[in-house]
Formats: structure tokens, sequence, C-alpha cells
């Protein structure tokens, strides 16, 4: 409004430069609010709460919704004196910008399916933390201390070693498998081969089966087949004989060589 | 009585005092080693990880100074496996742990941590003014529950695992950091959490978005 003549003729006034400038700002002012601060202040009052409301709400406005909003309080800075004002004016911004950032950040995120999500999200947390360490990953319900003292730790060279307990799972049979006939016949075989004969303890593994000794040693305890147990020798007796009647309790391990399944039917 | 110069001497050679003497410190040593790695469960059914420094005290039969000689030699022989002997406060109580020095996989499972990561998120959010440190279980429903990445039973099973064992401390409504986070997850680590987690647990699901822009 103040034109090139009046410009360079104040130059030479200041204080009447400063008249004139306070003049130009309350023109301005009453341009812009014929009815004072009121109105301006009271739109960003309504604006402020609107996105403070959908931040606590971690809702989203729109780009296009926020930018109507910015323009239309983009002026205030202008004609805003007091300090509450202009606090609620920064206030404004803040939230239009902490929407702005939320926004964005919610635009970035990858759309992960939720086991996804988990995962990913638990990486984040796995490598950085530094567990503590437990020898045992159970707790006792008593402190150590309280624990009466162990006894010297037991050798592993005392304990079954893996080969001896795979053996020993290799040649079990279940007899349930074998039928009570065939049990039978198995019986009798047995009986025929070893009837009225002498044997010294060490040779009968060689004769013998694992299953087959097995047997014998049942067919001993039921006395299907008598036997008289010598110092180093057993005598198998017919099955009608009856062993003496003086016959001491003796037990004999045999240690079996031959190892073979049991013939089934 | 006559003195025999031949005789065997009634007293040791002190090299030999000395190997036994080193010989029955790293058997004290393994034995330390095997106690700091045990926790137990105390009769308030708290958690009690590692050993109270005294009743390592009262076992040993030594002071506090002895005490602390022999937790730096054993300090000295685990850094090299890559351990780490902590000393942390539980209410009056001093005690003693192992930790490991680099990112390894604990014992939880791969929902159990991202949990916590949550917990440690909304923690490291809230007021740090405020002791102590605590958000309500409200919160963290929204994140997981709501938005459908968990069952409400689920949560609440992995919640209970977690109190049993030890990482939070868990009111009505509220949950607290149990001794466990703070010993694995320190202050810095749980704020790289916290930066890391903003792209996690920004904003609602795509449907809703879609509904909105």
């Amino acid at each position: 409004m103040l034109s090139n003549e009046t410009s360079t003729y104040l130059r030479a006034f200041p204080r009447r430069k400063a008249w004139y400038e306070t003049f130009q700002h309350n023109y301005k002012r009453n341009r812009l609010t014929p009815f004072g601060t009121k109105r301006i202040t009271i739109t960003l009052w309504n604006l402020t709460k609107k996105y403070e409301g959908a931040l606590k709400q971690k809702d989203i406005i729109p780009v296009k919704e926020a930018e109507i909003d910015r323009e239309e309080v983009a002026d205030a800075y202008r004609i805003l004196e007091t300090p509450w004002e202009r606090n609620l004016d920064g206030r404004f911004y803040h939230t239009l910008a902490t929407m702005q950032h939320h926004r964005d950040s919610h635009l970035a995120a990858p759309e992960l399916a939720p086991e996804e999500w988990i995962i990913h999200f638990a990486e984040e947390v796995k490598r950085r933390a530094t567990p503590l360490m437990f020898l045992v990953n159970r707790e006792r319900s008593v402190p150590h201390f309280s624990l009466p003292d162990t006894d010297n730790p037991v050798t592993m060279s005392e304990a079954p070693t893996r080969d001896d307990q795979q053996a020993m799972k290799q040649h079990q049979v279940p007899f349930s498998e074998v039928s009570i006939d065939s049990l039978d016949t198995l019986r009798n075989t047995l009986h025929k081969r070893l009837q009225g004969k002498r044997f010294k303890y060490s040779e009968l593994s060689d004769h013998l089966t694992n299953w087959e000794l097995d047997l014998l040693s049942q067919m001993i305890r039921d006395n299907i087949i008598p036997a008289l147990f010598d110092k180093n020798s057993v005598k198998f007796l017919s099955k009608h004989k009856e062993p003496s009647a003086n016959a001491t309790f003796a037990a004999v391990a045999i240690e079996a060589k031959k190892y073979a399944e049991v013939r089934r039917r | 009585m006559t003195t025999d110069p031949n005789a065997p001497n009634d007293v040791p050679d002190p090299s030999d005092v000395k190997e036994e003497e080193e010989f029955e410190e790293r058997h004290l040593l393994g034995q330390l080693f095997a106690a700091l790695t045990a926790r137990y469960r105390n009769e308030e059914g708290q958690l009690n990880i590692g050993v109270k420094r005294q009743d390592l005290q009262e076992a040993l039969h030594i002071n506090k100074t002895g005490l602390t000689r022999l937790l730096d030699l054993l300090r000295q022989e685990i850094a090299p496996l890559g351990l780490e002997l902590v000393e942390y406060r539980l209410g009056r109580d001093t005690l003693y742990c192992i930790r490991t020095l680099y990112g390894v996989p604990g014992e939880l499972s791969d929902p159990e941590y991202a949990v916590l990561g949550v917990i440690i998120a909304t923690i490291e959010r809230a007021s740090k003014t405020k002791r102590p440190r605590r958000i309500a279980t409200k919160d963290i429903e929204t994140v997981l529950v709501a938005r459908g990445r968990l069952s409400r039973y689920q949560l609440d099973r992995i919640l209970r695992r977690l109190v049993e064992l030890g990482y939070i401390t868990r009111t009505a409504r509220r949950i607290t950091y149990g001794p466990r986070l703070e010993l694995e997850f320190d202050a810095e680590r749980r704020e790289a959490i916290a930066n890391a987690s903003t792209i996690y647990l920004a904003g609602a699901t795509a449907t809703q978005e879609g509904d909105k822009l």
C-alpha cells in the first residue's frame, strides 16, 4: 500500500516509518479477522483435538483431509499474539507432524500374516538377548545347599554301553509271537536231542543257541527234563526217570555264543 | 634315639603342596560353576537365579574378600567360553549367576519372544520418571489380540509362562519387568528393541487401512 515515493520519504524519518509499519500490521489483521482472533482460535482448538483423539485411537487421517485442515489455519501465525494462542498453534502443528509420521510408518509397515509377524518380531528380540546359562533347564524346589552330599560320581565304564544295549535289543524275542503248539514241539525236539547225554558246562553253549538255552532253563525249572548237576558237567535224564531224592540245589549260568531267531509258525 | 639321615622326610616337598592346592582350587571352581548355573524356587514362589552371596560364604567357609578372589578367578576361567559372571540384587540379597556374552537363542519359543518384545517396547515408551515402570495388560492386548495375532487364551498362557520363568512380574492388571528380563536385556538392548519395534507395532491391520484410505 505504500507507494515508492512514500518509502523514500519515510527513510529519512525512522519514527514515522515505525508508525506506518504498525498501521500496515493492523490493517492486515483486520482484513483477516473482522471479529478479532476468536474465530481462528476456535478452529485451531477443534482441529488439534481432532488429531489428538485420532492419535490416541491410532486412527489414520488421510493426506487429503490433513492438507485441507492445514490450509485453513496456515495464515493464523500472522495474527496470533498471546502466548496461549501461539502455544495452541504449535500444538496443532505438532499433532499434524505426529500424524504424518504415524501414517508414513504405517504405510511402510509390511503386510505380514500374523504367524510371520510373530516370527519376524521374535527374531528382532532374540538376536538382542544375552540369556542366562543353566546347566539343567528345570528349577528345583529345594535350594542346592540343603541337599545331602553326593557320593563319588559313577564312572561311565561301569554303565552298559550302547553296543551292549543294542545287542540285547536285537536278540529279544517277544514270546507272544510263538504259539503254544509250536512251543511244545520245540520242547520235544530239544528233549530228544539232549536225552540221556552228558555235557560239560562250557560245551553246552557251543551246541545250543540263545533261545534254546532259555527254553532249557525253563524246562529244568519245571522238571520237564530232569537233570543231574556235577561240578563240571550236567547229565540229562529221560523223561520218566526220577532224579535222585537228595539232589542238591544248583544254579549254573551259561552265556550263549550262538544267536538265532526262534522259528515261528 | 638315633637320627638316621637317610630316613624318609615327613615334611612334603613344597612343589607337591602347590600342585595339590591347585588341584583343589580347580575342583572348587568346577563345583562353583555348577552351583551358579542352577535355579530354584523359594517358599514364596519366587524364582532365584544363581546363588546368594551369604549361602556361598557359609558353604565355602570363607569371608567376603576370599569369595571375591575366587569369583574373579572363575570370571577369568569362563571368559574364553563366552560366559560372564553377573552380580545382581534381589530384595536384600546379592546373588551371582552366569550369562552368555553373545546373542544366542534362549529357552523361549517364538511367540513368547514376540510377546516379550511387545512388553519391552511398550514399557520403554511409557514415562521414565515413574518407578516402577509398568504398563497395563490391556495395552498389550490391543497389539496382539485385537489385531488377531494371538488368541486371548494363548496370550494368557504365554504371560503365565513368562512369569514362571521370572521374566516379568504381574499383578491383576499390570505388568512390570522381572529380574531376569533386566539381566538378559540391559538398558541399551531394551532401547534398541523399542526402536526396532516401531515398524511392527505401527498402525492398524490391512483391512482397516483399506477402509480408511
